[in-house]
């Protein structure tokens, strides 16, 4: 390999980002050229000494205040927000919306069961509910029976009574007849 | 993300400002480096260093990346375009770096740490004008590699480039020192 590409491996292993294998590879480089090993250690040299010192890197109090200053601005503002994952966003602003899903979802599933029984067995499909047939033939016939019969003799009771009144009235109605023409042959003077 | 960035911001959610004040300092010293040698002074690093902030926190919930300082540094590197087309609208980042005396002065300004000898100082030094040097591209990805410790991968989606591109730039950058200090590292080399 180029001596390039050592370089590169040497500054890879460096930050980090070499895998184990090229590592062991860059080792046996090292071990066998020390033009790589002087590189190395030229780099390790120069970071030490470029590195900024405390006291280089101080920063004043002045600066320091005003930005612990706009951080409080920006609590009072209200929290600084991190970004949330979709999950937390849908749920943030559908909140309203899946809780009146869920509601309508459970009433409309009340209504379905009114409607249809669930079997008990699950892998049945819905259906409608057995009619019970038999009871109401009993009924029918319970009906044919008592009250039938009873209706019927209520009717021929009624119109037995119908007519011993029409009878009644007809004779009423003859008697007043003969009053009446008695009453105007005495005012005729006949 | 990191647990310790997840920590951080559930506490600022929570309405713990010193939480988001922790997550400042422990990402001061990489980003507000890149910023530095970036930009051409302490002040105006000042300024993008707070944008960033503010920029972040407003729009935290934007924040989708693996790591928050990759984002920084995202944020960090755009102002910084930013700025230096609006100096010079027909320029590009690479023109900035003609007139640009912050890292030697910044470097030679800082005040020494126990652990450091005036060999060791001057030695940075001479690698922060070589630095300075380099084509903008090459000097962002550079730096974001030594002072961020991002990835390759983090560095081409902050450039918008392939990871060969980034590793590329980093060569290059990394075979232009090697050119200007070549004394310097053979000396290295020696001890």
């Amino acid at each position: 390999m180029k001596r390039r590409n050592w370089e590169s491996y040497i500054l890879l292993n460096d930050a980090g980002m070499l895998s184990n294998r090229k590592r062991k590879a860059l080792d046996k480089a090292f071990a066998a050229d020390p033009g790589l090993r002087e590189y190395r250690d030229q780099l390790h040299w120069t970071r030490q000494v470029v590195q900024p010192g405390e006291t280089e890197t101080a920063v004043s109090e002045f600066t320091m205040e005003r930005i612990k200053a706009e951080a409080a601005r920006a609590l009072e503002r209200g929290v600084p927000g991190q970004r949330m994952g979709f999950k937390d966003t849908f749920l943030a602003q559908w909140r309203p919306a899946v809780i009146y899903a869920g509601i309508s979802v459970l009433f409309l599933l009340f209504g379905v069961m009114l409607i249809f029984q669930v079997p008990s067995d699950p892998s049945q499909p819905y259906a409608e509910a057995p009619v019970q047939e038999e009871p109401v033939l009993i009924l029918a016939e319970e009906w044919d029976w008592l009250f039938e019969e009873e209706l019927m003799e209520l009717e021929q009771a009624l119109n037995q009574l119908h007519l011993e009144l029409d009878e009644t009235a007809w004779l009423a109605d003859e008697n007043d007849m003969e009053e009446w023409a008695r009453e105007l042959l005495y005012l005729e003077g006949s | 993300m990191d647990q310790r960035d997840k920590d951080w911001l559930a506490r600022y959610r929570h309405g713990d400002v010193g939480a988001l004040g922790e997550m400042v300092e422990h990402y001061r010293r990489p980003l507000f480096g890149f910023i530095l040698k970036m930009t051409e002074g302490r002040d105006e690093a000042e300024d993008i260093f707070q944008e960033v902030w503010i920029r972040a926190i407003r729009h935290l919930d934007t924040f989708e990346e693996r790591r928050f300082l990759s984002w920084l540094f995202r944020i960090a590197h755009n102002l910084i375009i930013d700025r230096a087309r609006k100096k010079k609208p027909d320029a590009s980042l690479q023109d900035t770096r003609d007139d640009q005396p912050a890292l030697e002065e910044h470097t030679a300004s800082r005040a020494p740490t126990p652990s450091d000898d005036a060999e060791h100082a001057d030695m940075k030094r001479q690698i922060m004008t070589a630095v300075n040097r380099l084509p903008p591209d090459q000097k962002a990805v550079f730096l974001m590699r030594m002072d961020g410790d991002l990835s390759f991968k983090e560095i081409a989606r902050i450039q918008d480039v392939s990871i060969n591109t980034a590793l590329a730039r980093m060569q290059y950058a990394l075979d232009k020192l090697r050119h200007d200090l070549a004394q310097e590292y053979a000396t290295l080399s020696r001890n």
